[in-house]
């Protein structure tokens, strides 16, 4: 019981650690951009959606009807205004993105704490804390509809990148910029969409996310390390690799804290990580 | 939700405050050549996490010690001069701290120290302010901040993990011992203040002679607790101890809920005290534990009035448990320096460990570590509030035992 419970909890967390992670990685890998306000952005997103709920009883679900499309535009105005001016003046894109994203996340963390104060928030409806059980384990309603979130996001991106011609120019992009360019594909256009997209999965990751854990300002700090972790080993720019990394994270946690001390699980998880980048440095699917 | 902090005024208060500190900032240096004593103002310095991860509780602490300063002002000051309270945002970074603290001391001169908050921050500016040999009132930062050979700091209260559950352990002394848990589950934070608390579980626990069936360590962020709790109910823990903070012991409390686990009790470390816990948990959170240094309902003088003011002017049910701390410290400081007669920090150290004082925490008598006896309140959460259940002299509720009998 113990091991079908782990797997269980690492699915719906991985789940979630992937839906976190693909915005990051599709922006890293057409872009080149390492956007470490991510996570600060999906935190607005769980207060936008906390709000929602909370002042006007909106349900946090439906409320990302509204919040996606608005971090959509977010994603291309920041885009046209901070990075395509950064792609074009700066020789190292990703040095600089880090430093100038890593100063837009103090920044609209400081925004939020103004905003909404430091307190940490619980995100509860009617049902986030009625709990199913699932092959004999108890799981909470808020768990599997945020895991459902994440499913919905990473096959949706999945297909906008397979299926469309959006999309597929976005891939196009990612490969080789100049040669999309010579075959007429718009990169400024496909590049502001790409950073949309990646907005918009995030907005959908930070509400699904807080259906997980309770969340404050200064938790996008958290979250960027497992981030990390998941695009790292699923290779930058790869939605199949963001879903499997993050999944092979989640049963990670879980399941080697049933034969290790809880406290060395992130030494293993950290541990793979590095072994995995000596063998295999562009991760699990690098595109 | 939590109610805003934009009091109107507190925002005169801080204006005014901000008008002053520049115009002091600006002459600082002059005054400090002047020395201490010889113009109209008292300066006490010090940093609080006005920004960052700590700006939650801060800002409670900043409020108090605003109140403090109206207060003496009000009161014709200190030793007939009036006060000015400066406080630098440190941004929740320990480091940062000490780097202004150090600035306030060496080139802005204040004449007295303020006690940073948490205890990370309070710990290295005990240095900083022992070094210099000035007083430190504070937190601290458990008890090996004061077992470093310091001369200059004292808690009054301090935030001492080590006494933690101490007034739990000495409830459950006093109950038949066929209601005693057989054995005991705990999951603990792995930094200073999770190895705090952990002592005093396992102090107590030996003194009982309970077992641990689980005893485990993790980093921030728990990203599960529901692996952790299931664990301790496969091995039938009768006592769960939840040894982190807020985020980590809501995850571990839904938990406890969500699997059906029942033991006799759940204590929590850090988070129960904090309004948070009170808005964001609601009734799940009942009934947890957790220690205490202060608390509201406590019958010493100046409580009740600084509980009126917490309604009045900022909105609040009860001042928090982080304003009385901070006010509690203002205190201490106020009286070890209207005992020495002046601004020596040598003579404020001295009165301080020779004589006891009176704050809305009750009385201090420190030793040389400038710590007060060990301070052993319970807590537990009834309706969303943390009440006092111990000891019998000062418990407003009885103690709710055991945990899954009240659900």
């Amino acid at each position: 019981m113990a091991i079908v419970e782990a797997v269980l909890l690492g699915v719906l967390l991985g789940l979630v650690y992937a839906t976190l992670s693909v915005g990051f990685s599709l922006i890293w890998g057409t872009l080149d951009v390492i956007h470490v306000s991510h996570g600060a952005f999906a935190i607005l997103a769980a207060y936008l959606a906390y709000t929602a709920n909370e002042s006007l009883g909106i349900d946090p679900v439906l409320a990302l009807l509204g919040i996606v499309p608005l971090f959509f535009g977010l994603g291309v105005g920041l885009y046209e205004l901070l990075f395509r001016p950064l792609a074009e003046r700066a020789q190292e894109v990703a040095f600089v993105s880090l430093v100038l994203t890593f100063g837009l996340a103090i920044a609209l963390e400081n925004l939020l704490v103004v905003q909404f104060s430091a307190d940490p928030r619980v995100l509860q409806t009617g049902y986030t804390r009625e709990v199913v059980d699932v092959a004999g384990v108890p799981l909470t309603t808020g768990r599997l509809v945020g895991a459902g979130l994440a499913v919905l996001t990473l096959v949706m991106v999945y297909l906008f990148l397979k299926r469309t011609y959006t999309g597929r120019a976005v891939l196009a992009v990612a490969q080789n910029d100049q040669g999309a360019a010579l075959s007429g594909i718009n990169e400024r256009r496909v590049s502001a969409i790409t950073f949309g997209v990646g907005l918009a999965t995030v907005a959908i990751a930070g509400v699904a996310t807080v259906m997980f854990w309770s969340f404050s300002p200064s938790e996008h700090i958290h979250w960027m390390v497992f981030v990390f972790i998941v695009t790292i080993l699923g290779g930058v720019g790869s939605v199949v690799g963001a879903t499997t990394a993050g999944l092979i994270t989640g049963l990670i946690s879980e399941l080697s804290a049933l034969v290790v001390p809880f406290v060395w699980v992130d030494f293993i998880l950290f541990g793979l990580l590095v072994g995995l980048l000596l063998v295999k440095p562009e991760g699990l699917f690098q595109q | 939700m939590a109610e805003p902090n934009k009091q109107s005024g507190k925002a005169r208060r801080r204006r005014r405050t901000v008008l002053k500190t520049s115009g002091l900032a600006a002459t600082g240096f002059l005054a400090g050549c002047l020395g201490s004593g010889d113009g109209g103002t008292l300066t006490l310095g010090g940093t609080l996490p006005l920004s960052g991860a700590y700006a939650d509780t801060a800002v409670f602490i900043e409020d108090a010690y605003r109140q403090w300063e109206q207060d003496v002002n009000d009161d014709g000051g200190l030793l007939g001069q009036e006060v000015e309270v400066i406080i630098e945002d440190d941004q929740s970074e320990p480091a940062e701290g000490v780097s202004k603290l150090n600035r306030l001391i060496s080139q802005e001169g204040v004449d007295l120290l303020i006690g940073g908050y948490p205890g990370s921050t309070a710990a290295g500016q005990m240095q900083s302010a022992d070094e210099n040999n000035m007083v430190y009132v504070s937190m601290g930062g458990h008890m090996k901040s004061f077992e470093q050979g310091f001369e200059y700091v004292f808690g009054a209260p301090p935030l001492m993990g080590q006494w933690w559950y101490d007034g739990f352990f000495n409830w459950l002394e006093q109950q038949p011992e066929s209601e005693w848990p057989t054995s005991a589950a705990a999951i603990t934070v792995d930094n200073p203040v999770g190895q705090a608390v952990y002592e005093s579980v396992t102090e107590n626990l030996d003194r009982l002679g309970i077992p641990f069936d689980m005893d485990e360590r993790y980093n921030l962020p728990l990203d599960s607790a529901q692996g952790l709790v299931s664990s301790a109910e496969s091995e039938g823990s009768e006592i769960f101890f939840a040894n982190g903070f807020f985020g980590d012991g809501v995850q571990t409390i839904q938990a406890i809920h969500d699997t059906g686990y029942e033991p006799k009790a759940v204590l929590q470390g850090i988070g129960t005290l904090t309004p948070a816990w009170e808005a964001e948990l609601g009734e799940l959170g009942d009934y947890v534990v957790s220690g205490t240094s202060m608390h509201p309902d406590l019958p010493f003088e100046g409580i009740d009035r600084l509980n009126e003011i917490a309604e009045e002017e900022y909105n609040r049910g009860t001042t928090s448990e982080y304003f009385l701390f901070g006010y509690s410290w203002m205190q201490t400081l106020q009286q070890g320096v209207e005992g020495a007669g002046e601004l020596d920090q040598g003579m404020i150290r001295d009165w301080l460990r020779n004589n006891c004082v009176e704050t809305v925490g009750g009385e201090y008598c420190f030793d040389d570590r400038g710590l007060p006896d060990p301070i052993e309140y319970v807590t537990q959460v009834r309706d969303g509030v943390a009440r006092l259940v111990g000891p019998e002299d000062v418990a407003t509720h009885e103690m709710a035992y055991p945990w899954y009998e009240q659900f």
